[in-house]
C-alpha cells in the first residue's frame, strides 16, 4: 500500500517559484494543492520508517526550500493514508492554522546553535586558577590507586561545580551574544554535565549574514574553551505555534 | 529571497549541514507540526529512539570522573589563554576523544537500531567524538514526544 509523506507546507505563490527539488532517501518530491497551499510530498511505500538517510532527506529538503521561501515544517515521518487525506485533512482542515504560520513566520528562519565546552581546556583554567583545588589535585595524584576516596570524591565535587559555573557562564555569555542578533530564541536543552548549552535562534532572513558573522566572532572571542556549533538556515522547526484542538468533525481518516 | 547561507568559519565556529547525523537527530527528531491529532500518521522506529533518551542524574560517578579527568591534565604550562597552538595541542591530546556531549547520546543507539552504515562517510567528526565515551554516565534530553 502506498500512504503519502509530508515534509512541510508551503503557500501556493511560493511553490511555484521553488528550484526542482531532490528527494533523496525519501524518493521523488510532489506537490499536492488545495486551498491556496501547496504540501510537498513523496510516495510512502510503507516500509519501516526513521533509517538515517530519511531523516537527512526530511532535513535537506526543508533547509532547501526555507532558504527560498517560507515553509512550516512537519514533524519527521508524518504520513497520511493518500494524497486526499493530504489535501483534505491537511491543507483544507488546518488551512487557517498554516496559512497563519506561514505569514507570521515569513521572516525568518532557525538557526540550531550548540556551545560545547572543550573539556580538558576548562578544566585545567579551573585548577590553574584555584590555589586550594591545585593542591588537593596534587594530593589526591599521589595517593596509591583505590585510597583517599573522600579526597577525591572533595576533589571531584568541587571541580564539578566549577565546571558547571564555568559551563553556565560561558553558555550564558554565547547565548546572550548572539541572541542579540535574533528575534526570538527557544532553550532546548540548559547546560548539562558535559557543558553544553543547546538553544534555537529565531533569525531574520535579512539579518543572516549579520548573525553569522557574529557568530564568527562569538566563537573566536572562546578562545578554545568551547566550539560553537551552528545549524542553519533552517524552518522554524522550535517556533510553531500548538495545533488548535481537534473539531468534533475530525475523525480518523485511515480506518 | 534566497538566504545568505556563507558563513565566516574559523576553528571554533563549526557549520555542519543540516543532515548530519548528531544535528539531525538533536534538531529535527520529535520537533516540526504534529498532525496526529486529525489522522493517524505513521511515525515507526522513532518511539524507540525516544525511549532511549534518560537522565543520568549527577552522582559519585561524575565526581569521581572529574577528579580523575583533572588527575591527568598536564599543568606544567601556566597559561592557556589566547595560546591557539597550546590549546590545539591540549585538545587533540584527550577532549575530542572523551568529551562527548548529550549531541552524540542517542547516537550511538540511533546508529545500533537504523545506521546505513553505506552512508555514513560525511560523519567521520561525530564519529571520532563518540568513540570511547560509551560507558560515561551522561545526561541527555527526555524527548517526550508530544502525542
Amino acid at each position: 500500500m502506498t500512504n503519502t509523506y509530508v515534509y512541510g507546507v508551503l503557500e501556493d505563490t511560493d511553490a511555484a517559484g521553488l528550484e526542482p527539488l531532490n528527494g533523496g532517501g525519501l524518493g521523488p518530491v510532489r506537490t499536492l494543492s488545495s486551498g491556496g497551499l501547496t504540501a510537498l510530498c513523496s510516495d510512502a511505500t510503507g516500509e519501516v520508517m526513521g533509517r538515517r538517510r530519511e531523516l537527512a532527506a526530511h532535513a535537506d529538503l526543508l533547509a532547501t526550500v526555507c532558504q527560498q521561501v517560507p515553509v512550516v515544517p512537519l514533524t519527521f515521518g508524518t504520513v497520511l493514508p493518500d494524497d486526499d487525506a493530504v489535501r483534505v485533512e491537511l491543507l483544507e482542515r488546518l488551512g487557517d492554522h498554516l496559512h497563519a504560520e506561514l505569514r507570521r513566520l515569513a521572516g525568518v528562519v532557525q538557526f540550531a546553535v550548540t556551545v560545547r565546552l572543550e573539556r580538558e581546556v576548562v578544566l585545567g583554567d579551573i585548577v590553574r586558577g584555584d590555589p586550594r583545588l591545585a593542591q588537593l589535585n596534587e594530593r589526591v595524584k599521589r595517593l596509591p590507586p583505590g585510597s583517599g576516596q573522600a579526597e577525591r570524591l572533595r576533589l571531584g565535587e568541587a571541580v564539578a561545580a566549577a565546571y558547571e559555573r564555568a559551563a553556565g557562564s560561558i553558555g550564558d555569555s554565547v547565548v546572550g551574544e548572539l541572541a542579540r542578533s535574533a528575534v526570538d530564541r527557544a532553550q532546548e536543552q540548559p547546560v548539562d554535565q558535559d557543558g553544553t548549552t543547546a538553544l534555537a535562534l529565531l533569525v531574520d532572513r535579512g539579518q543572516v549574514k549579520r548573525f553569522l558573522s557574529q557568530a564568527g566572532q562569538v566563537a573566536e572571542g572562546l578562545a578554545g574553551r568551547a566550539v560553537l556549533r551552528v545549524v542553519g538556515p533552517l524552518p522554524p522547526y522550535s517556533f510553531l505555534a500548538p495545533m488548535p484542538e481537534p473539531t468534533a468533525r475530525s475523525s480518523g481518516a485511515w480506518d | 529571497m534566497t538566504v545568505a547561507t556563507q558563513a565566516p568559519t574559523n576553528r571554533y565556529l563549526e557549520r555542519p549541514a543540516p543532515s548530519s547525523l548528531a544535528d539531525v537527530i538533536n534538531i529535527i527528531l520529535d520537533k516540526g507540526l504534529v498532525i496526529d491529532v486529525y489522522v493517524r500518521v505513521s511515525l515507526v522506529g522513532i518511539e524507540l529512539i525516544t525511549i532511549d533518551a534518560r537522565i543520568v542524574v549527577a552522582s559519585v560517578d561524575t565526581y569521581l570522573r572529574f577528579a580523575e579527568a583533572v588527575n591527568r591534565l598536564d599543568l606544567t604550562e601556566t597559561q592557556t589563554h589566547g595560546l591557539p597552538e597550546l590549546i590545539e595541542g591540549i585538545t587533540s591530546d584527550g577532549a575530542k576523544g572523551k568529551t562527548s556531549g548529550a549531541l552524540e547520546g542517542a547516537k550511538d543507539k540511533f546508529e545500533e537500531m537504523f545506521g546505513d552504515s553505506d552512508d555514513d562517510k560525511d560523519d567521520d567528526d561525530e564519529k571520532k567524538k563518540s568513540s570511547g565515551s560509551g560507558s560515561r554516565p551522561r545526561r541527555s534530553r527526555s524527548r517526550a514526544r508530544q502525542q
